[in-house]
Protein backbone atom coordinates (compact mmCIF):
# COMPACT_ATOMS: atom_id res chain seq x y z
CA UNK A 1 0.00 0.00 0.00
CA UNK A 2 1.23 2.93 -1.16
CA UNK A 3 1.84 6.28 1.52
CA UNK A 4 -0.20 9.41 1.31
CA UNK A 5 1.24 11.99 -0.83
CA UNK A 6 1.54 14.89 0.94
CA UNK A 7 2.67 17.51 -1.72
CA UNK A 8 5.98 18.80 1.11
CA UNK A 9 8.93 18.53 -0.81
CA UNK A 10 11.79 17.29 1.40
CA UNK A 11 13.95 20.32 1.74
CA UNK A 12 17.68 21.12 0.60
CA UNK A 13 20.19 20.73 2.95
CA UNK A 14 23.71 21.72 2.48
CA UNK A 15 25.57 18.57 3.42
CA UNK A 16 28.47 20.76 4.00
CA UNK A 17 27.05 22.28 6.81
CA UNK A 18 25.53 19.52 8.05
CA UNK A 19 28.33 17.69 9.01
CA UNK A 20 28.60 17.97 13.01
CA UNK A 21 31.70 18.99 13.11
CA UNK A 22 31.32 21.99 10.86
CA UNK A 23 27.66 22.93 11.72
CA UNK A 24 29.74 23.83 15.08
CA UNK A 25 32.89 25.01 14.24
CA UNK A 26 29.71 27.77 12.52
CA UNK A 27 27.61 28.32 15.05
CA UNK A 28 30.47 29.02 16.90
CA UNK A 29 31.75 31.32 14.25
CA UNK A 30 27.78 32.88 14.08
CA UNK A 31 27.85 33.59 17.67
CA UNK A 32 31.66 36.25 17.18
CA UNK A 33 33.04 38.17 14.86
CA UNK A 34 36.22 35.95 14.98
CA UNK A 35 37.15 33.11 16.93
CA UNK A 36 41.16 31.90 17.24
CA UNK A 37 41.78 28.40 16.36
CA UNK A 38 42.36 27.53 20.54
CA UNK A 39 38.71 28.78 21.34
CA UNK A 40 37.20 26.58 18.30
CA UNK A 41 39.51 23.46 19.34
CA UNK A 42 37.90 24.26 22.91
CA UNK A 43 34.76 24.69 22.15
CA UNK A 44 33.76 21.95 19.69
CA UNK A 45 36.43 19.48 21.27
CA UNK A 46 37.66 18.04 18.19
CA UNK A 47 41.40 17.52 17.66
CA UNK A 48 43.74 19.89 15.72
CA UNK A 49 44.28 17.69 13.19
CA UNK A 50 40.42 17.15 12.07
CA UNK A 51 39.72 20.50 13.16
CA UNK A 52 41.97 22.12 10.46
CA UNK A 53 40.82 19.67 7.72
CA UNK A 54 37.39 20.64 8.86
CA UNK A 55 38.17 24.46 8.90
CA UNK A 56 40.05 24.06 4.98
CA UNK A 57 37.48 23.00 3.59
CA UNK A 58 34.77 25.39 4.71
CA UNK A 59 37.39 28.19 3.66
CA UNK A 60 37.82 26.52 0.60
CA UNK A 61 33.66 26.78 0.12
CA UNK A 62 34.20 30.45 0.77
CA UNK A 63 32.00 29.77 4.25
CA UNK A 64 34.94 31.28 6.03
CA UNK A 65 37.90 33.15 6.06
CA UNK A 66 41.22 32.42 8.06
CA UNK A 67 43.28 35.05 9.30
CA UNK A 68 47.06 34.63 10.65
CA UNK A 69 48.79 37.21 12.30
CA UNK A 70 51.64 37.60 15.00
CA UNK A 71 50.91 38.82 18.49
CA UNK A 72 53.38 39.31 21.27
CA UNK A 73 55.88 36.84 19.04
CA UNK A 74 53.02 34.10 18.43
CA UNK A 75 51.04 33.42 15.32
CA UNK A 76 47.27 33.90 15.93
CA UNK A 77 45.50 32.05 13.71
CA UNK A 78 41.80 33.30 13.48
CA UNK A 79 38.68 32.52 11.77
CA UNK A 80 35.62 34.55 10.93
CA UNK A 81 32.51 33.78 8.95
CA UNK A 82 32.03 35.36 5.64
CA UNK A 83 28.90 36.93 4.22
CA UNK A 84 28.07 33.92 1.84
CA UNK A 85 28.57 31.99 5.58
CA UNK A 86 26.43 34.27 7.10
CA UNK A 87 23.77 33.36 4.80
CA UNK A 88 24.16 29.81 4.17
CA UNK A 89 24.19 29.06 7.57
CA UNK A 90 21.04 31.49 8.44
CA UNK A 91 19.42 29.31 4.93
CA UNK A 92 20.45 26.58 6.48
CA UNK A 93 18.61 26.65 9.96
CA UNK A 94 15.80 28.10 8.18
CA UNK A 95 15.34 24.66 6.28
CA UNK A 96 16.03 22.91 9.16
CA UNK A 97 13.05 24.64 11.09
CA UNK A 98 10.68 24.25 7.92
CA UNK A 99 11.62 20.58 8.05
CA UNK A 100 11.09 20.14 11.90
CA UNK A 101 7.34 22.41 11.57
CA UNK A 102 6.63 19.71 8.57
CA UNK A 103 7.25 17.00 10.77
CA UNK A 104 4.90 18.00 13.78
CA UNK A 105 2.40 18.91 11.66
CA UNK B 1 33.52 16.25 19.32
CA UNK B 2 31.47 18.68 22.04
CA UNK B 3 28.29 16.72 22.58
CA UNK B 4 26.85 18.66 25.93
CA UNK B 5 25.77 21.52 23.78
CA UNK B 6 23.36 21.72 21.14
CA UNK B 7 24.65 23.63 18.18
CA UNK B 8 22.53 26.76 19.66
CA UNK B 9 24.84 26.50 22.80
CA UNK B 10 27.75 26.63 20.74
CA UNK B 11 26.44 29.94 19.69
CA UNK B 12 25.78 31.80 22.87
CA UNK B 13 29.15 29.97 23.98
CA UNK B 14 31.07 32.29 21.83
CA UNK B 15 28.93 35.59 21.71
CA UNK B 16 28.82 35.29 25.84
CA UNK B 17 32.39 34.52 26.27
CA UNK B 18 33.59 37.55 27.84
CA UNK B 19 30.73 37.47 30.72
CA UNK B 20 30.96 33.55 31.32
CA UNK B 21 34.73 34.74 32.50
CA UNK B 22 33.70 34.53 36.49
CA UNK B 23 36.75 34.85 37.96
CA UNK B 24 36.75 38.35 36.86
CA UNK B 25 33.76 38.84 39.46
CA UNK B 26 35.78 36.37 42.01
CA UNK B 27 38.14 39.64 42.17
CA UNK B 28 36.14 41.88 42.50
CA UNK B 29 34.35 40.02 45.47
CA UNK B 30 37.33 39.35 47.24
CA UNK B 31 38.30 42.78 46.94
CA UNK B 32 35.33 44.00 48.80
CA UNK B 33 35.48 41.65 51.43
CA UNK B 34 38.67 43.00 52.17
CA UNK B 35 37.57 46.54 52.08
CA UNK B 36 34.76 45.79 54.34
CA UNK B 37 37.19 43.55 56.90
CA UNK B 38 39.16 47.03 56.53
CA UNK B 39 36.26 49.41 57.08
CA UNK B 40 35.19 46.74 60.14
CA UNK B 41 38.36 46.97 62.08
CA UNK B 42 39.33 50.83 61.15
CA UNK B 43 35.57 52.15 61.12
CA UNK B 44 37.34 55.02 59.48
CA UNK B 45 36.93 55.43 55.64
CA UNK B 46 40.59 56.20 54.35
CA UNK B 47 40.42 57.98 51.14
CA UNK B 48 42.76 56.31 49.03
CA UNK B 49 40.86 52.96 50.07
CA UNK B 50 38.52 52.87 47.07
CA UNK B 51 40.72 54.15 44.10
CA UNK B 52 43.73 51.66 45.25
CA UNK B 53 40.92 49.16 45.15
CA UNK B 54 39.22 50.27 41.83
CA UNK B 55 43.13 49.71 40.12
CA UNK B 56 43.69 46.33 41.92
CA UNK B 57 40.53 45.05 40.50
CA UNK B 58 41.66 46.85 36.78
CA UNK B 59 45.01 44.52 37.10
CA UNK B 60 43.18 41.48 38.35
CA UNK B 61 40.96 41.49 35.43
CA UNK B 62 43.45 41.98 33.23
CA UNK B 63 45.48 39.21 34.12
CA UNK B 64 42.62 37.27 34.27
CA UNK B 65 41.28 37.97 30.82
CA UNK B 66 45.07 36.82 30.00
CA UNK B 67 44.43 33.45 31.60
CA UNK B 68 41.36 32.97 29.59
CA UNK B 69 42.81 33.50 26.66
CA UNK B 70 45.76 31.53 27.15
CA UNK B 71 43.55 28.37 28.08
CA UNK B 72 40.59 29.30 26.09
CA UNK B 73 41.90 31.36 23.04
CA UNK B 74 41.28 34.22 22.03
CA UNK B 75 37.21 35.51 20.24
CA UNK B 76 36.17 38.68 19.10
CA UNK B 77 32.77 39.66 20.17
CA UNK B 78 30.71 40.97 17.45
CA UNK B 79 29.36 44.43 17.84
CA UNK B 80 25.91 44.89 17.80
CA UNK B 81 24.73 45.92 14.64
CA UNK B 82 24.28 49.98 14.08
CA UNK B 83 22.39 52.35 15.97
CA UNK B 84 19.28 49.80 16.91
CA UNK B 85 21.23 47.56 18.15
CA UNK B 86 22.53 49.37 20.82
CA UNK B 87 19.27 51.24 20.94
CA UNK B 88 17.81 47.82 21.92
CA UNK B 89 20.16 46.98 24.74
CA UNK B 90 19.51 50.45 26.61
CA UNK B 91 15.62 49.87 25.66
CA UNK B 92 15.53 46.54 26.95
CA UNK B 93 17.70 48.06 30.37
CA UNK B 94 15.62 51.30 30.92
CA UNK B 95 12.37 48.77 30.74
CA UNK B 96 13.92 46.78 33.12
CA UNK B 97 14.23 49.43 35.72
CA UNK B 98 11.03 51.08 35.10
CA UNK B 99 9.17 48.02 35.39
CA UNK B 100 11.19 46.86 38.71
CA UNK B 101 10.93 50.34 40.11
CA UNK B 102 7.11 50.35 39.66
CA UNK B 103 6.91 46.85 41.56
CA UNK B 104 9.05 47.87 44.23
CA UNK B 105 6.63 51.00 44.76
CA UNK B 106 3.33 48.41 44.51
CA UNK B 107 5.47 45.95 46.84
CA UNK B 108 6.11 48.91 49.59
CA UNK B 109 2.56 50.17 49.05
CA UNK B 110 1.04 47.07 49.74
CA UNK B 111 3.00 45.84 52.27
CA UNK B 112 3.46 49.40 54.36
CA UNK B 113 7.63 49.09 54.23
CA UNK B 114 9.87 51.96 54.56
CA UNK B 115 11.76 52.41 52.06
CA UNK B 116 13.46 55.45 52.80
CA UNK B 117 15.23 53.29 55.68
CA UNK B 118 19.10 52.69 54.48
CA UNK B 119 18.48 48.82 54.82
CA UNK B 120 15.12 48.71 52.79
CA UNK B 121 17.00 50.77 49.97
CA UNK B 122 20.08 48.96 50.15
CA UNK B 123 18.09 45.82 50.02
CA UNK B 124 16.26 46.90 47.18
CA UNK B 125 19.24 48.06 45.06
CA UNK B 126 21.35 44.83 45.91
CA UNK B 127 18.56 42.42 44.73
CA UNK B 128 17.34 44.60 41.56
CA UNK B 129 20.71 44.28 40.59
CA UNK B 130 20.76 40.21 40.99
CA UNK B 131 17.85 40.56 38.92
CA UNK B 132 19.23 42.67 36.07
CA UNK B 133 22.13 40.54 35.70
CA UNK B 134 19.54 37.80 34.98
CA UNK B 135 17.18 39.32 32.88
CA UNK B 136 19.15 41.63 30.74
CA UNK B 137 22.66 40.15 30.36
CA UNK B 138 21.21 36.55 30.16
CA UNK B 139 22.81 35.38 33.53
CA UNK B 140 21.93 31.95 34.59
CA UNK B 141 19.32 31.23 37.17
CA UNK B 142 21.40 30.90 39.83
CA UNK B 143 21.64 34.93 39.84
CA UNK B 144 17.68 35.15 40.87
CA UNK B 145 18.43 33.01 43.99
CA UNK B 146 20.88 35.73 45.27
CA UNK B 147 18.57 38.47 44.56
CA UNK B 148 16.13 36.99 47.49
CA UNK B 149 17.75 37.32 50.43
CA UNK B 150 18.53 41.16 49.85
CA UNK B 151 14.86 41.51 49.12
CA UNK B 152 13.90 39.49 52.07
CA UNK B 153 16.24 41.52 54.60
CA UNK B 154 14.97 44.97 53.08
CA UNK B 155 11.43 43.36 53.98
CA UNK B 156 11.94 42.28 57.38
CA UNK B 157 14.12 45.40 58.04
CA UNK B 158 11.38 47.55 60.17
CA UNK B 159 10.19 44.90 62.12
CA UNK B 160 13.37 43.16 63.31
CA UNK B 161 15.76 45.61 66.15
CA UNK B 162 19.21 46.30 64.84
CA UNK B 163 18.96 47.97 61.13
CA UNK B 164 22.96 48.27 61.58
CA UNK B 165 23.56 44.55 62.01
CA UNK B 166 20.89 44.29 58.25
CA UNK B 167 22.70 46.70 57.06
CA UNK B 168 26.19 45.17 57.12
CA UNK B 169 24.68 41.76 56.45
CA UNK B 170 23.75 42.72 53.29
CA UNK B 171 27.06 44.28 52.44
CA UNK B 172 29.00 41.44 53.26
CA UNK B 173 26.17 38.93 51.44
CA UNK B 174 27.00 41.13 47.97
CA UNK B 175 30.80 39.79 47.91
CA UNK B 176 30.17 36.59 49.20
CA UNK B 177 27.22 36.60 46.22
CA UNK B 178 29.80 37.75 43.00
CA UNK B 179 32.30 35.29 44.62
CA UNK B 180 29.76 32.15 44.60
CA UNK B 181 28.21 33.63 41.43
CA UNK B 182 31.93 33.67 39.74
CA UNK B 183 33.36 30.65 40.46
CA UNK B 184 29.77 28.95 39.24
CA UNK B 185 30.25 30.93 36.12
CA UNK B 186 33.95 29.75 35.78
CA UNK B 187 32.74 26.12 36.15
CA UNK B 188 29.86 26.52 33.39
CA UNK B 189 32.55 27.76 31.07
CA UNK B 190 34.89 25.52 31.72
CA UNK B 191 32.41 22.74 31.34
CA UNK B 192 31.06 23.66 28.22
CA UNK B 193 34.69 23.65 26.64
CA UNK B 194 35.87 20.23 26.92
CA UNK B 195 38.83 20.60 24.17
CA UNK B 196 40.75 23.42 26.27
CA UNK B 197 44.21 22.99 27.87
CA UNK B 198 43.96 22.69 31.83
CA UNK B 199 47.56 23.93 32.13
CA UNK B 200 46.85 27.36 30.47
CA UNK B 201 50.21 26.82 28.75
CA UNK B 202 49.69 28.27 25.50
Amino acid sequence: MALPETGLKFPDIDRLIHEPARLAILSVLAGCRAAEFLFLESSTGLSRGNLSVQLTKLEEAGLIKIRKEIVGKKTRTTASLTAKGMRDISAYWKAMEKLRLDFSS
Amino acid sequence: MNTRIAPSGFRSLASDFLSLQGLRQVTVGILLLLVLALLKLNRSWDVWLFPAMVVVAGIASWRIGVYYERRFGYVEVRSRPGFWGAGQIFLKRGLFCILMILLIMAWVKMFNLSLTSSVGLVGCVLGLLFVGFFVTENRPWYYLLFSVPFFVIAGVARFLFGPGRLLWAQLWLLPVALIVTGVLDHFRLVRSLPGARSDGAA
